[in-house]
């Protein structure tokens, strides 16, 4: 089909405002931070032919319809920010990129203690709409930079480091699921398989409400996702506690989990004022708790929820258990810097990140992070995971010292932030990464994060950590071929001719990917 | 085909006797028996991955079965074939007291595990009372729901060990790296890579693979509890504080059973402990348990008694200690009850008649009373006794929702018109909005039609899986 005959279709379908194929549109979509120079500037900026923005399930069916019929490859992007490379084409100048911005619905079910949402809809409407009704959710932490403000993705692939241990990974909390199949078909998951299914992520039988996940819309097309809402707890509170050695703070972690106190616990390691900058209302206060705190700290960070009695209960007897391991509790003009997170703990969320990374560089527009060595794994692997994280990162420092002497020096450019929360139960499932602060615009950095990818992807397989999944992880392909092979054939029967997003729900060498 | 599976298992652990085939032909459901062609007993993963490759091979169905009592027709085969009777591997592989995790083979028993567990101060994720011979494992796997209603609960599987319909093996989650006695991996991370294999496992009535070992989760083992009892004289006064309880997270185990079920279960002397418990219980009891761990436990169950004392004043309602009509038992000694194996013949469900048919599914607590007077009202209708009905309630998710259990004592003679009722019953459920999320028997044909692109799609990933049609055909859509 001509390219001008598919483009007056696809007007007939979304209306002919709903169809882009500008340049600068092209540009926009073909760009993130991996093809930047994220995990080395690998990928390649490939244009879609064309960017088109469907009102509704029934618009991505009649899309998928006739991109079938015509063999066109289909991308999809939700919030546009996830920066992994997920919705850009595997080839140049290839297939056409649905942007679900006009897909905003949001619809509370408050007996069943759930929210519908669309592709399109934001952290802040589901924020606003749910506080009045005494409801929160568990969002990927929201002051996390560089990650999407967009719920579908935030419950995709995140969790909230000061509730995880009560409430799992934003993954769980999805419980229903919408989906345009490539075949043109919808499936409704879970809590949406039926109109009266409470918010029971599972079954009938099998689940499927997780098929999508981490798919990057390789076997179809996610329309509407119902997940679950937290009733908003009388009090809330934090407690964050320092520790000289890292050992010392893991020690206190695990007693604290051990006797299922708090809602969720993250330790932030070496350079953890990172943290502080997304919490803090502003820079400046980011400032203060820098110089207020030693370089090696190590921070325990944890959150309470509850009843008035259940949360000065779990405060004091946290406080008892980790001073028993030498932990010092911060006072409490430091711990007002990092309101953010406790805000998180009542389920909604500050979005106030973009604006205090972007102070780093004095610029508001190109500062960013830069996350590498992603793992899930027990609590006591991701000690040994950051310390020799951590020596990987000052020798590489040392090969690079002009990445050291910055014009900031109070954020100490480049500089790692290592931190380890725990989630899905705080069953010695913890998970961690390092992170890099970055400026977007300095092309000059690209050789030191391509070198410190590739060492600590060495030094994830040299602990036996297991990959994090994401879609073009080299590793989940090749260290796990039993899964890709399987993975391969799910796609290849949902999808048989490839023309779901090939080359991005798959590594692009392969058979299946390309 | 006999001669090459005792090639693979040895000639004592594979069995033809009719009598033998008779035992795995029925269980204790309602649903019609069908004998097997022959049963194997095997004892490892390298076993089971020859014994599929070779029913691959003589495309002959396999059942895989490792528990030794069955009360919803999922192990009877429903084309004959081969039994797989897993058994023999009852080894808990590993237990990880630091990481409270259970690693386990699909023939350890509640009992087993919980015994073991215990003595490294850890506890299992139990459901009510499961028979003795039941396979934790296979519970687990099956998305049976634990006494504790914490939402972190609700997900119990860490990682775990499969073997596909072709013989191939595949671990799920961090356990992809390699064998667990081969690598350091560390059997806890739940999640990918890429799909969560483990969700598609979950609730397959063993159409999709056989689970050769699983990495649990297990709870600290409380130093300190105190064990409440709250009474009801309809269910309807029960809904409230059951909200009230569970959005304020008070507690761990946290259940409902009505007054025939918690008789049938404490009755001594069969019948007249029965019958004096059936008098003088209260139709409904709420059994909420508070627990302490070693960190300031008195203070602990301190702060949580205040708050549901606040909550029984401002509802209204009683907190006992003890049970009337059971002598000498404080709290805790009961719940120590409700949370073991039921050790003896009958099961606690079949003491008041021969068998027991349980109707159960998912709902959201509110709707609890619905579901209650229409059962009761269908029951009327087939001529069964409303007095002889059952009824557990498990919130489940934090109390988002709940698993909801009718169960119907019934004699042989009776099989008929229970079959009628368990028909007419589950159609007006599913109807209603019951929400039937392990659908066993006639449920699968009940939920499945109504869903014909979710069937479509099951139907193609078992397509992917098992090709040949070998896993336990005949259930689910299948």
């Amino acid at each position: 089909m001509q390219l001008s005959e598919l483009v007056k279709k696809l007007k007939r379908i979304v209306g002919a405002d709903w169809v882009r194929q500008d340049e600068l549109h092209k540009y926009y979509y073909s760009v993130d931070i991996a093809t930047y120079f994220g995990q080395g500037a690998i990928y390649p900026e490939n244009h879609p032919l064309l960017i088109i923005y469907p009102g509704s399930a029934k618009d991505v069916q009649a899309i998928i319809r006739l991109a079938k019929q015509n063999d066109i490859p289909v991308y999809a992007i939700g919030g546009g920010t996830v920066l992994l490379i997920g919705s850009i084409p595997g080839k140049p100048d290839t297939g056409i990129t649905l942007d679900f911005h006009r897909m905003q619905k949001v619809a509370v079910d408050q007996e069943r203690m759930v929210i519908r949402v669309e592709p399109g809809a934001t952290g802040l409407q589901v924020c606003q709409l749910i506080r009045h009704m005494d409801f929160g959710y568990r969002p990927y932490f929201g002051g996390s930079p560089g990650t999407s403000h967009f719920v579908p993705y935030q419950i995709f692939v995140g969790q909230n480091k000061l509730a995880g241990y009560q409430d799992g990974m934003g993954i769980n909390c999805a419980t229903g699921m919408e989906m345009v199949l490539p075949s043109g078909e919808i499936i409704r998951t879970g809590s949406m398989a039926h109109p009266h299914a409470p918010a029971w992520p599972h079954g009938p039988g099998p689940a499927l409400t997780y098929l999508p996940f981490i798919a990057n819309a390789g076997y179809g097309i996610v329309t509407a996702m119902e997940f679950r809402l937290f009733a908003t707890p009388q009090k809330t509170s934090s407690l964050w506690v320092m520790f000289d050695t890292l050992s010392a703070a893991v020690k206190g972690m695990y007693a604290v989990i051990k006797q299922e106190h708090g809602c969720g616990m993250c330790l932030m390691g070496h350079g953890c004022y990172v943290h502080c900058l997304y919490s803090s209302r502003h820079w400046q206060e980011g400032v203060h708790f820098i110089k207020a705190t030693k370089s090696d700290i190590h921070l325990v960070g944890m959150a309470f929820r509850g009843s008035q009695s259940k949360v000065a209960y779990e405060r004091e007897a946290c406080i008892k258990t980790l001073k028993q391991d030498g932990g010092v509790p911060l006072p409490s003009w430091m711990v007002a810097i990092l309101d953010g997170h406790e805000t998180n703990t009542a389920g909604w969320q500050p979005n106030n990140n973009m604006r205090s990374l972007g102070t780093f560089n004095g610029k508001y527009d190109t500062g960013g992070l830069f996350v590498t060595s992603g793992v899930f794994d027990t609590l006591e692997k991701l000690e040994e995971h950051m310390k020799q994280g951590l020596q990987d990162f000052s020798e590489v420092c040392t090969s690079y010292p002009e990445f050291i002497n910055t014009p900031y020096p109070s954020f100490r450019l480049y500089t790692s932030c290592v931190q380890a929360y725990l989630a899905m139960g705080g069953h010695a499932n913890a998970a961690g990464e390092f992170i890099f602060m970055v400026d977007y615009a300095n092309r000059k950095q690209l050789p030191l994060v391509g070198e410190l990818s590739e060492r600590f992807a060495k030094t994830m397989q040299t602990i036996g950590s297991a990959p994090l999944s994401l879609g073009r992880d080299k590793r989940t392909w090749t260290e796990c071929s039993a899964h890709f092979e399987m993975a391969k054939l799910i796609k290849k029967t949902l999808d048989p001719t490839g023309f779901m997003a090939p080359g991005a729900a798959f590594p692009a060498s392969t058979a299946t990917g390309d | 085909m006999k001669k090459e599976l005792e090639e693979i298992v040895g000639a004592d652990n594979v069995f033809d006797d009719p009598e033998i085939l008779d035992k795995y032909a029925r269980d204790r459901s309602l649903f019609a028996q069908r004998k097997p062609s022959c049963v194997v007993q095997p004892e490892n993963t390298g076993e089971i991955q020859a014994i599929v490759k070779l029913a691959n091979r003589w495309l002959i169905p396999i059942t895989p079965v490792s528990s030794g009592a069955h009360f919803n027709g999922a192990t009877i085969p429903s084309q004959s074939g081969i039994i797989l009777d897993l058994r023999r591997m009852n080894k808990i592989l590993h237990i990880d007291k630091r990481n409270r995790a259970v690693r386990i083979e699909p023939g350890v028993t509640w009992g087993q595990m919980q015994k073991e567990l215990y003595s490294h101060e850890l506890m299992p994720l139990i459901p009510l009372l499961p028979h003795q011979s039941t396979s934790a494992l296979t519970s687990t796997l099956e998305r049976e729901p634990a006494l504790i209603p914490k939402t972190e609960y609700g997900e119990p599987i860490l990682t775990l060990e499969a073997v596909l319909p072709h013989g191939e093996l595949l671990r799920t989650g961090s356990a992809c790296v390699g064998p667990p006695d081969e690598t350091q991996t560390d059997l806890v991370g739940p999640s990918g890579p890429g799909l969560d294999w483990h969700r598609l496992f979950q609730g397959a009535q063993g159409t999709f693979c056989i689970v050769t070992w699983m990495n649990i989760k297990a709870p600290p083992l409380a130093k300190r509890e105190k064990v409440f009892f709250i009474p009801f004289q309809n269910i309807e006064k029960a809904v409230k504080p059951l909200y009230a309880i569970l959005r304020q997270m008070l507690g761990a185990e946290c259940f409902l059973l009505s007054r025939f079920n918690l008789a049938c279960i404490l009755a001594k002397k069969w019948s007249a402990d029965f019958d004096t418990l059936r008098k003088e219980l209260p139709a409904f009891t709420l059994i909420l348990c508070i627990s302490g761990g070693t960190i300031l436990p008195k203070e602990k169950i301190g702060y949580q008694e205040a708050d549901l004392r606040d909550i029984a004043r401002q509802l209204k309602i009683r907190l006992e200690t003890s049970l009337p009509g059971v002598d000498g038992k404080k709290g805790t000694a009961l719940l120590t009850t409700l949370r073991s194996c039921w050790e003896k013949e009958p099961y606690w469900k079949e003491r008041f008649k021969e068998r027991c048919c349980d109707i159960f599914f998912y709902t959201t607590l509110n709707r609890i009373p619905y579901f209650t007077r229409l059962v009761n009202t269908v029951a009327a209708a087939n001529a069964y006794d409303a007095g002889n009905i059952g009824l557990y309630v498990q919130p489940v998710d934090g109390g988002r929702h709940c698993y909801v259990e009718f169960n119907f004592p019934w004699n042989s003679k009776e099989r008929e018109g229970i079959y009628d009722l368990y028909v007419n019953l589950s159609r007006c459920l599913v109807n209603e909005g019951a929400f039937f999320g392990r659908p066993y028997g006639l449920w699968s044909e009940l939920v499945y039609n109504r869903n014909s692109a979710l069937t479509a799609t099951l139907k193609n990933l078992k397509n992917i899986f098992d090709a040949n049609q070998i896993m336990n055909p005949g259930k689910l859509c299948f």
